[in-house]
């Protein structure tokens, strides 16, 4: 369980979030959604320890985040655009993250370290002993979702993990998503496409200029807002929290993969 | 094995396959060779490389610091969200960039001059000249951390590590000049003793002067100079001068590194 406190953190003159709280609950996917700047990386961030927020705590099963690390054995994050030392082979990037993972335990529910079906799944495996420098971003992605899932943590933190799969690997991860939630891992995911979070998400928190503008079940949002998909009942609730077009925001379409106009952008 | 030689042993690697750090060595290597070719080998040759090293090894170590650590920033939110610390993360960075480079200026610069060199004396001058040289270097790669560290926007990043440079290979110098044009008439040989002390540079510039018995170009400073980095205790000073500006930006980044949102 996550729970966020009054979490509060600006750039400067600019509030990236204003008092925020939140739970995450085990067993659930929750989707973080909201248009550009409306607080999401920055609470990744804070959730991370790579930004330290102004005030406010995070607690992990009620124990507060603080500046010692071990915490981050219990997360596996995929971050949005995933870039590796250049010049490393895949193997070992890999060796690497094993090496400094080795000596912490991965909390309740750890796996042994080792190849898994999953890196062979998303081909990862045929790519170990190519340069980081020579992949595509696809490529990057896959190995990304390797090394998240690989120490079978107890949170997953995945910011846009789709992009740039190809749709059998993000058929596998969505999966291993599923799965994920099946073992009781909280799992937090930030998407660009809405359609790729109706059929993953329980929970949806949604933000604006850093304020929570709805935290709950989805369904709960989809009855609330008189919709039957998740993007339509977005849309409604932006167009109502100002959170709209106007604010950078753009709708989702029937085909969302495919038409970067029906994206809701920076969710 | 602590997570900082793990990291600083994968950069080691990323490092250590670059081309630039490569060509870096090489253009040290074409330089020192072709001085030691045409100009006599061993000391004689160190003599022709002062003034090319004291340009281009502490350019070479903050724009290639900069730049790898700007480069790295997302690998290095990567290596955080891992159970490690910043201090380790950027402690093996630190090491990953530092041992390539050092290796790469003393081995560019002192393998065509050691294997000329004709005594055992002249052997440890050159050793104390690569010695001089790679401290310089680490001195220039830290200021690099401190700019990566502090400044957020890549760009501006590399115009600071750009200023930091010129500010501590020319203007620095110009000042002095002028200072000491402007009071000629006052006893500056202290005063131009501790100025040469706070600037890595100029340290370095003194200490290889005074090894190749060249302090006669430094005029009359050049005396006080002699009689202060000619003894032990000299020596030591600007060595430690040297030492304190490879720790001391490097030690303050870190702090700055601790503090700041990645």
């Amino acid at each position: 369980m996550i729970e966020v406190e009054g979490l509060q953190k600006s750039f400067g003159p600019v509030p990236a979030l204003q008092p925020l709280d939140a739970r995450f609950g085990r067993g659930r996917v929750t989707a973080i959604v909201g248009p550009n700047g409306s607080g999401k990386s920055t609470l990744i961030r804070c959730l991370l320890g790579l930004a330290r927020p102004d005030a406010g705590v995070v607690r992990l099963d009620g124990t507060p985040v603080g500046t010692d690390p071990a915490y981050r054995a219990r997360i596996g994050y995929m971050p949005q655009s995933p870039a590796f030392p250049e010049n490393l082979r895949v193997r070992e990037l890999v060796n690497l993250l094993d090496d400094l993972r080795s000596e912490w335990s991965a909390g309740p529910g750890s796996e042994p370290i080792g190849p898994d079906r999953f890196s062979e799944r998303l081909a990862v495996d045929g790519l170990l002993d190519r340069r980081a420098g020579d992949l595509s971003g696809g490529m990057k992605q896959r190995v990304s979702a390797v090394l998240a899932f690989r120490y079978a943590p107890d949170i997953l933190v995945l910011d846009e993990p789709t992009a740039g799969l190809d749709p059998v690997a993000r058929v596998f991860l969505k999966e291993r998503v599923r799965e994920a939630r099946a073992a009781g891992r909280t799992v937090l995911v930030t998407s660009h496409i809405l359609t790729e979070l109706e059929d993953l998400a329980d929970d949806l928190l949604f933000l604006v200029d850093g304020r929570k503008r709805f935290a709950g079940e989805v369904s709960e949002l989809l009855r609330r807002t008189g919709s039957r998909r998740l993007e339509e009942a977005v849309v409604k609730l932006m167009e109502k929290t100002g959170g709209g077009p106007s604010g950078g925001a753009r709708t989702d379409g029937p085909d969302a993969a495919s038409d970067p106009g029906s994206r809701l952008e920076a969710v | 094995m602590s997570a900082t030689v793990r990291i600083a042993r994968a950069q080691l690697r990323d490092v250590g396959r670059s081309r630039w750090l490569f060509a870096y060595a090489l253009l040290l290597l074409a330089f020192a060779g072709a001085l030691v070719a045409f100009g006599g080998g061993g000391r004689r040759a160190l003599g022709g490389l002062v003034n090319l090293v004291l340009l281009v090894v502490p350019l070479v170590s903050v724009l290639l610091g900069t730049a790898y650590l700007y480069d790295a920033r997302d690998f290095q939110r990567l290596l955080l969200a891992q159970p490690v610390s910043r201090d380790r993360v950027l402690d093996g960075q630190y090491a990953g960039l530092a041992l390539p480079l050092a290796a790469a200026t003393a081995l560019g610069l002192g393998t065509p001059v050691l294997v000329t060199v004709a005594s055992p004396a002249e052997a440890f001058a050159v050793l104390r000249f690569l010695a001089v040289v790679t401290l310089l270097a680490l001195g220039f790669l830290s200021l690099a951390f401190l700019v990566a560290a502090a400044v957020r926007d890549r760009a501006a990043g590399m115009g600071a590590a750009l200023l930091a440079w010129l500010g501590l290979t020319v203007v620095y110098d110009a000042l002095l000049f002028f200072a000491a044009t402007s009071l000629s008439g006052w006893p500056l040989e202290r005063p131009a003793l501790a100025a040469v002390l706070l600037n890595p540079v100029d340290t370095a510039r003194v200490l290889l002067l005074m090894d190749l018995d060249a302090a006669a170009l430094l005029g009359y400073t050049g005396a006080v100079f002699r009689r202060f980095f000619g003894g032990a205790a000299g020596a030591i000073v600007a060595f430690g001068a040297l030492l304190a500006w490879a720790a001391g930006p490097y030690l303050l980044a870190r702090r700055v590194f601790r503090r700041r949102d990645l």
